[in-house]
């Protein structure tokens, strides 16, 4: 759809992306409740992010398919713990 | 992007469905439901965009459908170890196995389900519908917020929707209540649906239903950046704190200040029909009951009901706004040592006016452990009933150093919240231990609040507690009324000697003596009710904090109230009858009271300390302890508060006693 898809690139943490950057969702390394919790926001994997604020609490806009996003908060131990792939700049 | 999956594999029934009487509705959380749910039913519920906040299902009964506004949910599946969460609530609801307050409900199967859409944010939404869909009831798609959807230029083709899914589908605003009155009859035709093929997951059917129905726009990057910018100020650990505080102060300044009015108006009210009950009614145990015991103990009640309706407004304006997610996330960071989520910070600084509508917001938790904890120490925040008794007693301990009374009456407040905190840590390590929801919120886009239905939440909140006070709060009153008032003592000698001085005298000199007498009738009234007699009965209990048994009187009759204390102790050492704690002289004579042994002050320095610790710590509130018991789902809870907060208070006030004893060199 609207959305480029992101070329592969190596893996970082939700948290080392710079405000504005897209990235594409790998994985989590969180317990069974709170991996379902974000996945079921939408955070799960391949989704398209990108953070809208950098810092503790932190702000990741989930770009979806069908043209809309919606806004999460995530307290930063949390994003910091959300493996992503950075979309590769042209 | 997959290649779209065939739409279904069977073509829709169209043989005559049962008639369909039971309904739920269900969606993601922040997509209006319960908007629409108020719009159909006719008002009458709780509706904001702090996601979760539907935490029990509520029902109506509209166009003979019985209608249930379900939890907010991003999934219905949930971890198995998860069986508190709102999922799990939704599937009991699905089989019929639902809880709800009212025992008529039936609590048979659905018939069929509504699912509410975000029309702006169809994917996300979808995997409900594809979930939702394998369970095989009759539904209907409700695309919500149009509206957005079209200001993102993001066309939904409404028709293949409805052939993909085999649902029919409605378009709304709930907002204007735009296409609304389309979902019943259309509730009404619907059928069951060909469950979404399970041979492709629900990403794969959701890609391929998006693919097929959705043509999408351009993201709103004007609002976005709006929105941006105002979270980054909310959401600023400085910036975000400093407006957090102003916006939690201001609306605590109009609590106080505004309240003030009704609360006097209520007050005011509640005497005069005193007045007029008394007038009309012969003297006696009817006339007792009824004006001391029902309008007095009602009246001290719904007192409370400008602070509660005025908090719920305020709040519930705050929560539409959408900046009630933020300050939780910005607070999550001082609350998440102690085992609470940054979602317990509002209740607990409500809790500062009034513990009741604290408690009730703690409604705005998710997680049922941490809601619990929050709720068991909602108390212990220094409430408005608490000032008179602080009043009271940092002014006897600092008589003519107002300075160091306004840091004793601060120490208070601090005192209480360092004990609520560390308090809910100890319980989230031991009985409520479980892990805590980590802090990920959706961020609703911000809006302009809705009066009208900030409006509607208020007088729903207000309405609950009425129908609370009016029930379990007004038997308690009136079971402690009695308590304190029978039974009635054989008429005192020395009010008798004084009345006969009186009528020998000249009568400017009789009025003084007749109040003596008076006075001196309550007093000995009052020693010789069953709180009296308790009172002397407890005092050994009380002897290690320093109470004598006048002060364990004040104690035991404020435990339904905690400010009653100043108006016992007023009638318990004869002083003056009214206005104790304003009045200087009043003051002073409860002040500069004595003992039986006619030398020995009550209130020495060590006994006040510990009177101070006792106060802040312990649970004295019956409309509190009811409310526990309804909002944390039963007595036990409410048992346990009351239990903990006594032998806290207790201990507390021992060691004040002891420290304050050694420090002033008086002997413990």
């Amino acid at each position: 759809m609207a959305i480029a898809t992101p070329q592969p690139s190596p893996l970082v943490s939700l948290t080392q992306l710079r405000r504005g950057e897209r990235a594409q969702i790998d994985g989590c390394n969180l317990d069974g409740t709170c991996a379902a919790m974000i996945e079921s926001m939408g955070l799960d994997r391949d989704a398209v992010v990108s953070i809208a604020r950098v810092g503790d609490p932190c702000v990741v806009l989930v770009h979806h398919t069908c043209g809309g996003s919606c806004r999460i908060g995530l307290r930063k131990d949390l994003a910091s713990k959300i493996a992503v792939r950075p979309a590769v700049r042209s | 992007m997959t290649t779209p999956a065939p739409a279904h594999a069977t073509p829709p029934r169209t043989d005559p469905q049962p008639r369909i009487r039971r309904v739920l509705l269900l969606g993601n959380p922040n997509v209006g439901k319960s908007t629409l749910f108020g719009r159909l039913a006719g008002a009458r519920v709780h509706t904001s965009n702090f996601p979760g906040t539907t935490q029990s299902a509520q029902r109506t009964r509209v166009a003979g459908i019985d209608l249930t506004d379900l939890p907010g949910i991003y999934r219905l599946s949930s971890p198995p170890e998860d069986q508190q969460s709102e999922a799990a609530v939704c599937r009991a609801a699905l089989a019929g196995r639902i809880e709800t307050d009212n025992a008529n409900d039936d609590h048979a199967p659905a018939d069929a389900t509504i699912i509410v859409l975000d029309a702006a944010n169809l994917a996300r939404n979808l995997r409900l519908v594809a979930e939702t869909l394998r369970i095989g009831l009759p539904t209907v798609l409700v695309l919500n917020r149009i509206d957005q959807a079209d200001r993102r230029c993001i066309r939904i083709d409404t028709d293949a929707l409805a052939e993909r899914t085999g649902c029919a589908v409605v378009s709304t605003n709930g907002l204007t209540g735009e296409g609304v009155d389309k979902i019943l009859p259309a509730v009404n035709a619907a059928h069951t649906p060909p469950a979404p093929v399970h041979d492709v997951t629900i990403r794969e059917w959701v890609d391929a239903t998006i693919a097929e129905c959705v043509k999408a726009g351009n993201s709103q990057a004007d609002a976005e950046q709006l929105t941006d910018r105002l979270d980054d100020v909310f959401l600023h650990p400085v910036l975000g704190s400093i407006v957090f505080i102003a916006s939690m102060t201001f609306l605590f300044w109009i609590i106080f200040k505004l309240a003030a009015y009704p609360m006097d108006w209520i007050d005011a009210s509640f005497g005069v029909l005193a007045d007029t009950a008394s007038g009309l009614l012969p003297a006696g145990a009817i006339r007792d009951l009824l004006i001391d015991g029902v309008i007095g103990g009602v009246g001290a009640t719904v007192i409370f009901l400008p602070q509660i309706c005025l908090m719920f407004f305020l709040i519930t304006l705050l929560e539409h706004s959408g900046y009630l997610p933020r300050a939780a996330l910005l607070v999550d960071r001082l609350l998440r040592p102690f085992g609470l989520p940054g979602q317990a910070f509002v209740p607990l600084l409500s809790s500062h006016a009034c513990a009741i509508p604290g408690i009730i917001a703690c409604r705005g938790i998710p997680d049922r452990r941490e809601r619990l904890a929050t709720i068991l120490v909602a108390p212990f925040m220094s409430c408005t009933a608490r000032i008179p008794v602080y009043v009271l007693l940092t002014s006897i301990l600092f008589a003519d150093r107002p300075a160091l009374a306004a840091l004793a009456f601060t120490g208070c407040y601090v005192l209480g919240a360092v004990t609520a905190l560390f308090t809910a840590l100890i319980f989230r390590s031991t009985f409520l231990r479980g892990p805590s929801r980590s802090m990920a919120l959706e961020l609703p886009a911000y809006r302009r609040p809705s009066i009208r239905l900030a409006l509607i939440a208020t007088r729903d909140r207000g309405w609950l507690f009425l129908r609370k006070a009016g029930t379990v709060i007004l038997a308690m009153v009136v079971a402690l009324w009695w308590l304190g008032a029978y039974p009635h003592a054989d008429p005192n000698p020395e009010a008798q000697t004084l009345r006969e001085q009186a009528a020998l005298v000249e009568p400017p000199h009789a009025q003084e003596l007749l109040d003596r007498a008076d006075l001196a009738e309550r007093r000995h009234a009052t020693a010789n009710t069953f709180m009296g007699m308790a009172g002397r009965a407890a005092q050994p209990v009380f002897a290690p904090l320093g109470y004598d048994w006048q002060l364990t009187v004040g104690v035991l009759s404020s435990f339904a109230a905690r400010e009653v204390f100043v108006s016992t102790m007023a009638v318990v050492t004869a002083a003056g009858e009214e206005d104790a704690a304003e009045t200087e002289t009043g003051l002073q004579r409860i002040a500069t009271a004595t003992r039986d042994d006619g030398t020995t002050p009550i209130f020495t320095a060590p006994t006040s300390w510990s009177l101070l610790v006792f106060y802040v710590l312990a649970m004295q509130c019956l409309p509190t302890l009811a409310v526990t018991a309804r909002e944390s789902g039963g007595w036990r809870w409410a048992l346990l508060q009351l239990g903990y907060m006594t032998t806290l208070a207790y201990a507390g006030g021992l060691i004040a006693y002891t420290i304050a004893a050694v420090f002033t060199g008086a002997n413990p």
